[in-house]
Formats: structure tokens, sequence, C-alpha cells
């Protein structure tokens, strides 16, 4: 098991590498516009935007430059380790914006986290067992629904109609629970749940409706193995039945799932964040895509990658306690 | 299957009864499915509204010429919008209302069923090709060819695509040259719009098919008749080719059926962020995106789009299940 956590690891670090590789191709090789073209204004003079090349680092060739990015990652930078760099646009450092913005998207993703299991279980749990049930059909109707949804169009009719047609809900926006000395406990706790529920619904609705479907699906199928029968045979109420042994089995998978999308999420809800403006880590990342502000994409893409391969690990691991029929050697 | 009819097609030569007994028994397995998914009626709405879709893609100039005398890029600037560039809602003539230029939104609905379709078919082509080629050739080979395919899957699905295919997507669509892959002299030049569209959504979802299919081809290689296919001095490529893909291809077929409303969904994104299609290009998911500021005055710019978004995944979707509940009698509905 250790032997296997620390080949993972450092197939952790290979893929890292990796991805700082493909992205510094695709957003320094491929580009046609100068980065310090963008920042220097309209009608720049050539010896300014020689400066700004000059500050910024982009005099030298690729290599170079990826290089002491490299360095600066492993070794830290003037900002501490590990280092990011700094944003082209307003020169702060990239650690420290992608640290303050992953409050609004841990809010986001924790909440639909919440949500969509409360959902998407029981739907899935009351479809199988009451199969061909109207519960089952209305189930399977929501969850139709929810996988076919685009999430912005969802985002924007419940925009349109909970905020400005019935002023029922909060706008679009974030407000931190914590956003001033006086001015946190219920109120501000009030106003960070009323700016989130409809981003939470909203994207918790797909996954919801994917938890669902797998859930009834193998759950159906956990419930004709031989075991199931043992358990019946020897006179185990049906409820016990259903949530000790069913469950245990029906539910591994989505365990791995689970962690899965969370960490997909933390990397960056992109689409939900621009939808509802939500200043979090995939607006950052989306912002930065757009002004060609390499550091910014180059911080957020690693932090994603990193949320990625570090639950792939993590579901592993939790996936050899869950199912004793795992080794990993 | 492809393997016993073939089989029994060479050794019932002189019986031609049996033969054709045999025949009848393979055409019911096909038979068995279409009457399972016949009588799917969500699946055959499904089919329907597809149908009906890939009609008014097709003939959407028809209805410009016929019907509405409106062209798609027409702006109606005077009638369409108010002093300010508000833009009006529905008319006797203009069914959907207008969009922010004046445009006919009714039109540019139907155009936009183009993308839609064009993404739906030809990107997930592309996927499963390339799915297909790396799976089969990893599964049959194994060795390092097996370790290198599946290294990179791995890679691949490590990777934060959705950021990625939006950088890729902003990079190669900032400027009308597009961008340069490769070194000088066999330089691939990538043009923006949709085709560059088509390229990340391909690129995007080959890792889960090849996976898949990895997985089966693996299992199959071992069996009886691919012993007595290389027993009967075949070569490797007609193993692949003749004897293993026909024995994926239902899988192959149901998954691909799966992953269409996906990718659908990914070029609406892709294009909602302002980094898929090229202005002008009709396409769903950039007409929300132009909904975003005027939304809560002109509402059906969003409502429109997306309601013919929701029903077209909503449909593959459909489609989908029906294949997967046809083809797999475990997962009845």
């Amino acid at each position: 098991m250790i032997r296997y956590i620390i080949r993972r690891t450092l197939w952790i670090f290979l893929v890292l590498v990796i991805v700082t590789g493909l992205t510094f191709v695709i957003f320094y090789v491929l580009p046609v516009a100068n980065p310090a073209l963008l920042i220097a204004g309209r009608n720049p003079t050539p010896a300014l935007v020689h400066q700004i090349e000059v500050n910024l680092g982009l005099n030298h060739p690729a290599w170079y430059q990826y290089l002491t990015y490299m360095k600066h990652l492993v070794l830290g930078d003037q900002y501490g380790w590990p280092g990011f760099g700094f944003s082209y646009t307003n020169l702060v450092s990239v650690k420290s914006q992608m640290y303050s913005r992953l409050s609004v998207t841990l809010s986001l993703t924790v909440g639909a986290a919440v949500l969509w299991l409360l959902m998407g279980i029981p739907i899935g749990i009351v479809s199988a067992l009451r199969r061909r049930s109207w519960a089952d059909r209305a189930g399977m109707l929501f969850a139709l629904f929810g996988v076919s949804v685009p999430i912005f169009w969802l985002g924007l009719l419940m925009l349109y109609f909970f905020w400005f047609k019935l002023g029922i809900a909060c706008s679009s926006g974030y407000a931190p629970i914590f956003n001033s000395p006086g001015n946190f406990g219920p109120y501000g706790l009030a106003s960070w749940a009323c700016h989130l529920a409809m981003p939470w619904a909203a994207l918790a609705v797909g996954y919801a409706a994917f938890y669902a479907r797998m859930v009834r699906g193998n759950l159906l199928e956990t419930m004709n193995e031989d075991y199931i029968r043992t358990a019946r045979a020897k006179g185990l109420p049906e409820r016990r039945v259903v949530f000790k042994h069913g469950l245990r089995g029906a539910l591994t998978p989505v365990v791995t799932m689970f962690g899965m999308d969370v960490a997909f999420l933390l990397g960056g809800a992109v689409i939900t964040e621009v939808t509802f403006n939500l200043p979090g880590i995939g607006l950052l990342a989306y912002q930065g895509i757009l002004n060609e502000n390499l550091p910014i994409i180059q911080g957020t893409v690693l932090l994603a990658a990193f949320f990625i391969v570090f639950a792939n690990l993590l579901v592993d691991i939790v996936y050899a306690y869950l199912d004793p029929r795992v080794r990993y050697t | 299957m492809a393997q016993v009819a073939a089989g029994t097609t060479v050794g019932a030569g002189g019986v031609p009864g049996e033969g054709a007994q045999r025949e009848v028994e393979g055409r019911s397995l096909a038979q068995v499915f279409w009457r399972r998914f016949r009588r799917d009626r969500f699946a055959i709405a499904g089919v329907t509204f597809i149908v009906l879709l890939i009609l008014i893609a097709v003939f959407a100039g028809l209805f410009v010429t016929f019907l509405t005398h409106h062209p798609p890029d027409a702006q109606y600037l005077d009638i369409g919008t108010t002093s300010s560039g508000i833009p009006l809602g529905a008319s006797s003539t203009f069914w959907f209302g207008h969009d922010q230029l004046g445009r006919d939104l009714f039109v540019r609905v139907l155009y936009g069923s183009r993308t839609s379709l064009l993404v739906a078919f030809v990107a997930t082509g592309i996927s499963v090709a390339i799915g297909i080629i790396l799976g089969v050739v990893a599964g049959f080979y194994r060795g390092w060819v097996d370790v290198m395919i599946s290294r990179a899957i791995d890679v691949m699905l490590s990777l934060p695509l959705l950021l990625l295919a939006i950088g890729l997507s902003a990079v190669c669509g900032a400027s009308a040259k597009g961008c340069a892959i490769g070194p000088r002299p066999i330089q691939l030049h990538i043009q923006p719009g949709l085709p560059l569209v088509i390229g990340i959504i391909a690129f995007a979802n080959w890792p889960y098919i090849a996976r898949l299919i990895r997985g089966q081809v693996l299992s199959l290689r071992e069996k009886e008749f691919v012993e007595a296919a290389y027993a009967s001095g075949a070569t490797n490529g007609r193993i692949m080719l003749r004897e293993i893909l026909p024995n994926i291809a239902m899988p192959i077929i149901v998954y691909s059926s799966l992953i269409i409303p996906g990718n659908i969904l990914f070029e609406a994104a892709l294009s909602y962020l302002g980094v898929g299609v090229q202005p002008t290009t009709p396409s769903w998911g950039a007409m929300i995106s132009d909904a975003t500021g005027l939304y809560q005055y002109a509402p059906w710019m969003m409502i429109y789009p997306g309601l013919f978004l929701f029903l077209t995944t909503l449909a593959f979707n459909l489609v989908g299940d029906g294949l997967r509940d046809a083809l797999d009698p475990r997962t009845g509905r």
C-alpha cells in the first residue's frame, strides 16, 4: 500500500509537469499576439513595449521562460512558495488572487455537492426500490431533465424569473460571509446563502440527475445479487437488507464519482461562475484566458490539474477501504 | 456474432436449406432489437424530433425564401430595436422577436440547428474514430504500445479539459489568421471557428472511448474465434478489422449516442463563453451569450435558443437511452 501511494505520488508530479508544459505550449507558442502589446495600451512606442517585455521576462526565449517558471514553482519566488508569479494585468501575485477566490469556488462547490447528494441519492434509491411506480417515473423524468438542460440557460432562466420577475431571490454576484468587521454573523451568512442559492441549485441539478440514474442502476443490479437473497433468507428486515447490504455495493462507485466531480469543480466551475458572476477560480481562469494573462492561466490550470490528480489518488485509496476485494501492490 | 454468421455461411455452403434458416436467425437478432426499440415511446419521440431538426437544418434556406423573407444576417435595426437599442419582441413577421442587432431570431434559431447537428455528428464521429483506432491497437498489441496509449489516456483524463479547451479556442480565435502548431516546415494551421470547436471537442472525448474499447479488446483477443483466425493464417490487421471490430460495434454505437448530448452542450458552452463559433455564425450557445446583458428586457433572446438546445439534447438523450436499453435487456426502464 505504501509503495503504491509513493508510486502514485510520483505519477502526480509527472502529470503536473506535463500539464505545465502543455499549458505553456498552448498559451506561449500558439498565440500571435504579444502580451506586452495588450498591456501597453493604444499606440505604444516600441521602447515602452520593450520595457514591458523586459519587466515580464518576455524577452527571453520560450524554453528559458518555462524553466524559470518551473524553478519558481519548485523553489518559490518573491511571493513565497510555491511561486506562481504575478498577473500581467494588475501586477498582483497570482497565488494571493487564487487564494482569495478559492473561498468563492469552495462555497459554490460544497453547497452544490450537498444539494446534489441530498437530491440524487434518495431519488435513485426510491426509483430502484419502487420500480415502475409514479415516484420512479417522476424521478427519472427529473433525471432526464437534469442531464439535458444547459446549465447557463437554466441559470439565466432562474435569474430572470426568481430575481427579476418575482423578486424572491438575490441577484447574481457574491456576498462574502465576513464582508466587513461589523457585518458578519446572521446577516452575513444570510446574504451569502441568498446569493449562492440559485448557483447551487443550477449547478446541482445536472449532477443530481446523473447520481439518481447511477444509484438507481447500481441498486437494481445489486438487489439481484446472491448475497442479497442470502440476507433476506436469513430473516433480516427489508430495511436492513437495503441499507446495510444493498446500498454498500451500490454506493461504492458513487464515492469514486463524487470525489472526481468535487475535485473537478474546485478547479473552477467556469460556466456557473460566469453565468452568476461569481468571482471564483473559474472566473479568474476565464478572464485570464481572455486577457492572455499567462501567469494566471498557468496557475489556475495547474491548480485544477492538482485537484484532479490528487482526488484520483484519494478516491483510489478510499475505494480500497470500502471494497475489500480491491488490493493495490 | 458476425464471426458466427460468417462461419455458418462457409460451413453451410452445400446445404442451402440450413444456410437460409441460419440467415433468418441472424436477422431476428436485429429484429428483436428493433422491436424493443420501437416499443420505447420516448426513444421514438427523440428520433422524430432529431429527424425534424435535420430537415430544418437542411431546408433552413427554404424557410427564409418562402416564409419569413429575412436572411439570418440581415439587420432590422430600425423596425427591430427601440431608439435606445433594446430589441423588440415577437410580431406577426418576426415570430421569435429580434436580437440585439435587430436580426430575426426565429431564422437564426433555425440556422443554429446546423451548428449543433454538425458538432453532434462530426465531433462525435472524429472522437469515436480516434478512440477506436487507439483503443483497438492498445488492447490488441498490449506491451509497450498499450503502456504508451494508456499513459496518454491517464494524462488526458487528469487535465482540466474545459479550461484547456477554452484556452485553445481563445488563442486560436484571437486573430483571423488562427494559430500554427508544429515546427516550421510541417506546420498545421488552425483557423478559428466551427472546425476548431469540432476539433477541440473531438480531442477532449477520445480518451473515454479509447479506454472503453481497450478493455473490451483485451478480453476479446483471448477468445477462441481470434485463435481460430490466427490458425487459419489471418494477419493482425485482418483480425482487428474483421474479427474484433464487428464484436465491439454495438457498445461503440451505444456509447457514441450517449456522448452526443454532452458534445452539443460542450459546443454551446464554448460559444456561450465567447470562444466557440465566430460571430455571425448562428449558434444557440452564442445567442444565449448575446442575451446575457439584455435578458431582463428581451428574455426571448435566451428563451428560444435555450429551448431548442434543451429539446435537442433531450432528444439525443432519449435515443441514447433507448439504444442502450434495447441492446442490454438488464437495464430496463
